[in-house]
């Protein structure tokens, strides 16, 4: 397979979130600000692709739904250092990582504590690691997942500076001059319809590439 | 009357329209209405199953501790056993019953175990001490404001009520498949794009009626 062309759709054309709605729950709820965004994706980078490199030491002999529990397996015992990691990191990020707003509760610290852990069940691991990545060799196939959780933080991000811009009027914590802010957009609801907009913007933009 | 109020509490509790758990399995499901029983039926029996046998683990089995600061670390790993052992069980039984339909049903199954759907239900049955407000224990559905989840039936009832908001979201999606991915929308937004912000504006809907 051509790995380079590989690297790229796993950054931009085939973006596990933008094109192909993969791992959509946390960046809808966790990702309405740049902070949360990265520490999200740091996450998500340590999780998925040290499951999935240790997975393809796994013996291909075993029956494939006892390799399933395992990769599972594998990314819950890899999520305890992923967690103390991004704790370590920012502290404060990593406690805001864990409020959500919740309909007629306003945001509540601790709601959104489950999906850091819920990586540990993404559908990278559970389908894709199978379904595409064990195809590559091994070196090729950590250069396609780096690429692939490039692509997942380019959209974290993405979504977070477009949700803290227009729902916080601020970018990184520091106050942007917005004439209006929608403190909506911060909600669940809000990381819907713009994820689904900017999922919208990369499928004009490719394909006019595309057409090209 | 009780159907208007079971529909309203399994809006306002829905998994995938306040906390947007399962979305991805959701549009697996949706895209063909003929498997989206057999996938609805099975997210249902993993979360009542899954529910039950963490209850069974915390509880009577003196695991509880596990919900304590710095255990709930190793929660995932206690999640995932438990759902490994009832997806092998699933596989099993399905291959005795259904040997002649094994293949058809297997990729269900499969899509059915692991999820955020299936995993999110068992943090919000089970979440860890102080990190989750008790209201979230509501079971408006079957009549319980706030059931003990210590108790091995409000734990099957907790994730019966999940599961069919996971069906009922997949059917308000189902109905509107075709419509998103018509020629009339624009080419652009066709599809997964159309779905999140269709997603989107019923969940607002929700959050709406709820605040």
């Amino acid at each position: 397979m051509d790995s380079d062309r590989a690297y790229k759709d796993g950054l931009f054309r085939h973006n596990a979130v933008l094109s192909e709605g993969m791992v959509i729950a946390p960046l809808v709820v966790c990702c309405d600000t740049m902070r949360k965004s990265l520490l999200l994706s740091l996450g998500f980078a340590v999780i998925t692709i040290l499951t999935v490199l240790i997975g393809s030491f796994y013996p291909k002999r075993l029956p494939y739904a006892v390799r399933i529990i395992l990769y599972a397996l594998t990314a819950s015992a890899l999520y305890i250092p992923a967690a103390l990691l991004c704790e370590y990191i920012s502290p404060s990020t990593y406690a805001a990582l864990s409020s959500m707003q919740l309909p007629g509760m306003g945001t509540v610290p601790g709601a959104a504590f489950m999906y850091l852990p819920l990586l540990s069940v993404n559908s990278f691991i559970v389908l894709h690691s199978e379904l595409h990545f064990y195809h590559y060799k091994r070196t090729a196939m950590l250069g396609v997942l780096i690429a692939h959780a490039a692509g997942f933080a380019l959209a974290a991000c993405l979504l977070g500076a477009l949700r803290e811009i227009l729902a916080y009027g601020s970018i990184f914590g520091y106050a942007v001059d917005m004439p209006l802010v929608m403190k909506g957009l911060g909600t669940p609801w809000g990381g819907f319809v713009l994820l689904g907009l900017l999922a919208g913007i990369h499928r004009y933009l490719f394909r006019k590439k595309q057409e090209a | 009357m009780w159907l208007l109020t079971a529909i309203f509490s399994l809006l306002t509790t829905n998994l995938i329209f306040t906390r947007a758990l399962g979305t991805s399995t959701m549009m697996a499901a949706a895209k063909n209405s003929s498997r989206l029983p057999v996938l609805s039926l099975l997210m249902t029996v993993f979360s009542v199953l899954s529910c039950l046998g963490v209850q069974l683990l915390l509880y009577p089995l003196g695991l509880a501790g596990m919900l304590t600061y710095p255990y709930y670390l190793g929660l995932p790993l206690l999640y995932v056993a438990v759902i490994g052992v009832i997806y092998l069980a699933a596989l099993i039984v399905t291959r005795i019953a259904f040997r002649s339909k094994m293949s058809g049903i297997k990729k269900y199954i499969h899509l059915s175990a692991f999820n955020c759907a299936v995993m999110g239900t068992l943090y919000l049955a089970f979440s860890p001490d102080g990190l989750a407000p008790s209201t979230e224990h509501s079971l408006e559905l079957f009549g319980l404001l706030s059931g003990d989840l210590r108790e091995p039936m409000t734990a099957v009832l907790f994730g019966m009520q999940e599961g069919l908001g996971f069906l009922l979201a997949s059917l308000m999606l189902s109905a509107v498949w075709e419509r998103l991915h018509d020629a009339e929308v624009p080419a652009a937004f066709r599809g997964l794009p159309a779905v999140m912000v269709f997603i989107g504006l019923i969940s607002m809907a929700v959050y709406a009626i709820t605040v």
